[in-house]
This record gives C-alpha cells, sequence and structure tokens, in this order.
C-alpha cells in the first residue's frame, strides 16, 4: 500500500509500504500419476443447511435418532461458493432490518459499556508524520512495546529515494522515531477498515548507497 | 497445563505458560446486530444459487487438484526441492535452546502471541532468542524471552529481516506483495 511520509522538516515524500513475508518453507502435496500436486482447499456442503439452526446439541441428536435420516448425495459434499451475507432469526429467514452493536469489556470481562457500531477508519491517506516525541532506543522499545507487524518502506521515485536514504541517515543512532497520523499528527495509525489503531515506529539504516 | 522446560543459554528452567491476549490488558469488544424485538441474528453466507443460506458449520473444506475432489493422503514436502519434511516437536517435548540476544535482533520479531512464563525469575532487561513451538509442526516458529520487571514473558512469532534497497529498486518486491487478507462478503471466513 502508498503512504505519504512527512518528515520533520515538513516534507511529504510518496513511499510503498510492503510485508517482509517470506515464502513458505513447506508445501502440502498429493501423488498422483503425473507426480506431486499442490491440492486446493475447496468448501464443500458438510450437512443440510440450516438443517440443526438454533438447536442444542442434545436436540439434534434427538432429532437424528427420531428421524434417521438417510445422507443427501445430492447435497452433502457440493462444491458451495459464498456469494452475499445476510442475517438471520430464529426462524431462518433474513432480516433486512437490523443494527449493529459494539460492546466493550473491561480487562476483568465486566462490561463497560454499549454502543451504536462505527467501524474505524483508515487514517493513511493523509500524509503520516514523523513525531518529534515518543522516540525509543531499542532496549525501551523491546520492553515497552509488542510488535505485531513489521513493513519496510520503500521509494517510488529518485525523490522519494533521496527523501528517504536522507531520512534513514538521520534517524539511524536514533533507534525508533514514532509516526503519527492525523491532520494535527497526533492520532495512532490506521492502516485499513474495522483496523486497530496502532503505535507506529519507523527505524532507519543505510549501507553505502542503499537504505 | 504441562510445565514448560527452557535451556536459556545453558542454564534450565521449568514454567508454566499463561497465554497473554490483548483483551486481557485493553479489554475487549464484541459485535451484536440485533433484529426487530431485540432477537439476536446470525450471520449467513448466501449460496451461488441463492436459496441456501450457510451458517459455520454447514460447510467444511474438502481437497482439490484441478475440478476433481481426492481423498488420497497427503505429504508436506519441502517447497524448494520437494524433499519429505520431518515434523518439529512441541516444545513441551524437547526443551527448546535459547540464546542471549541484542535489543535490534528482538526488535525484529513480529509477535503472534505472548505468554507469560509465571515461575520463571529473570532479570529485568534481560533478551534471549530462540525457537518456540507451542504444538509439534512442520515449520519452527521464532520466539523470544524478555525478563520484565513484571516478570517473563515469552514472545513467540516470525523474525522479520529487512534487506537493504538500492537506488534501483527490485520491481519483484513490490510484485510480490501479497494481497491483505479480507473477511467481507463472499468469503467463508467472515461467517
Amino acid at each position: 500500500m502508498y503512504i505519504k511520509l512527512t518528515n520533520s522538516q515538513k516534507r511529504t515524500a510518496d513511499l510503498y509500504l510492503i510485508s517482509l513475508n517470506q515464502a513458505k518453507a513447506t508445501k502440502v502435496v498429493v501423488q498422483t500419476a503425473d507426480g506431486p500436486a499442490e491440492p486446493e482447499r475447496k468448501p464443500v456442503l458438510g450437512r443440510k443447511p440450516g438443517w440443526s439452526r438454533g438447536m442444542e446439541p442434545e436436540a439434534i441428536a434427538a432429532a437424528l435418532v427420531k428421524g434417521d435420516p438417510e445422507i443427501d448425495t445430492a447435497c452433502i459434499g457440493r462444491p458451495v461458493q459464498v456469494r452475499s451475507t445476510v442475517f438471520l432469526n430464529s426462524k431462518s429467514q433474513p432480516v433486512t432490518q437490523f443494527r449493529v452493536l459494539e460492546d466493550k469489556f473491561l480487562p476483568d470481562g465486566t462490561l463497560k459499556d454499549t454502543k451504536p457500531y462505527r467501524p474505524t477508519e483508515p487514517n493513511i491517506e493523509l500524509p503520516i508524520q514523523v513525531s518529534a516525541k515518543g522516540n525509543q532506543s531499542p532496549e525501551d522499545m523491546v520492553q515497552k512495546f509488542v510488535v505485531h507487524k513489521i513493513y519496510q518502506l520503500i521509494h517510488t521515485d529518485s525523490l522519494s529515494f533521496d527523501f528517504i536514504f536522507a531520512e534513514c541517515e538521520k534517524i539511524q543512532r536514533m533507534g525508533f522515531v514514532r509516526l503519527a497520523a492525523g491532520l494535527k499528527g497526533n492520532e495512532p495509525l490506521v492502516l485499513r477498515r474495522e483496523g486497530l489503531p496502532c503505535f507506529a515506529f519507523l527505524r532507519g539504516r543505510i549501507e553505502g548507497e542503499t537504505y | 497445563m504441562a510445565a514448560l522446560r527452557l535451556n536459556l543459554n545453558g542454564k534450565e528452567i521449568s514454567s508454566e505458560l499463561s497465554k497473554l491476549t490483548r483483551a486481557d490488558i485493553y479489554g475487549d469488544s464484541k459485535t451484536r446486530v440485533l433484529g426487530p424485538n431485540d432477537e439476536v441474528l446470525t450471520k449467513a453466507g448466501v449460496s451461488e444459487n441463492g436459496r441456501d443460506y450457510l451458517t459455520r458449520g454447514d460447510f467444511k473444506h474438502a481437497l482439490a487438484i484441478g475440478e476433481e475432489f481426492t481423498l488420497k493422503p497427503t505429504q508436506v514436502v519441502n517447497a524448494l526441492d520437494g524433499r519429505p519434511v520431518e515434523q518439529v516437536p512441541s516444545s513441551f517435548a524437547v526443551a527448546p535452546k535459547f540464546e542471549p540476544a541484542s535489543a535490534d535482533e528482538v526488535a525484529q520479531l513480529e509477535v503472534d502471541v505472548v505468554y507469560r512464563l509465571n515461575d520463571a525469575q529473570l532479570e529485568a532487561g534481560s533478551r534471549f532468542i530462540g525457537t518456540f513451538n507451542y504444538r509439534a509442526g512442520y515449520e519452527k516458529k521464532d520466539a523470544v524471552i524478555i525478563g520484565k520487571a513484571e516478570g517473563a514473558f515469552l514472545l513467540v512469532g516470525t523474525l522479520k529481516k529487512a534487506s537493504f534497497v538500492g537506488m534501483d529498486v527490485d520491481s519483484q518486491l513490490i510484485a510480490a506483495e501479497p494481497a491483505e487478507e479480507e473477511t467481507g462478503d463472499g468469503d467463508f471466513g467472515s461467517l
């Protein structure tokens, strides 16, 4: 994904954010006449849709014993795809009038409050700013924070290369510098819709002509 | 839960683990969908024929090669050379080894799970790096152990090492970027 980064001199550059995911070291294969092949997982019907909806396990067992149904071979095992989603009531009928509530719980599990659900919106369309406060040394960083996601910033053109190279050179000795979002540069980053607001830090290093 | 034995730089320690989640520290939030008369509604997927409403448990996954489904046994092999891969035992069966690590190394860990080591007494600020597999699997998971004033913590995830980038950035770096996983309409994961 693309982001705009603004440094402390209020210069802004377009950069590309990449995940550092490596290819999996293993794969699952099935032996076939043509040699090993990588199978694909496809969804199939495992039971008649809605057959046991809303029933307790005891009621399902009783219904199976009483009805002694045969496996419907036209239904069970049939490949299936989901085209859209609906909300169903207890009679398995789609409902069009509904409201979504969000229950917030305290760490001990007690309900704090209930509000109409409003999804978080990403705030990375606006430039992300290098903050003057909140910088962390590597030692403090690993003691205070748990890093959930690591991205690498990549330049998109020669101007952004110069920008990010200079920025990495500057922050190399500083450890981790805090990044902030929002118009005032005081908000945590939200990368995608319904995403969690996150603290973000930038680490920079250079080696020769590379960063 | 069984106690975990760990080899920390040649010194063996033993501790019980307790999983620590974001909800344990900051709390949690859950959404409910209510219909008329405040009836709790269930999310369902509409199948391609438009008649079936699929809820969690209505579908399973089967293996297919092309259009053909198969029940043949599967084998886990090395992605590069195709040789069978041996299982990595659970860390509860074989005590994992951890070595002292710098803060820079530890900061490269993208953390998936955090455990508190209930019985471990580590010096605050101490850091160790190694691998940890809760269950037996086919890939080793990277892990670090951090000693803090509040206790000792085992962080499990994947070490992410960034490579240096020059002016002539390899376009493969960007082309290889996988799409972020999304769970929305038309996705079984959203049910």
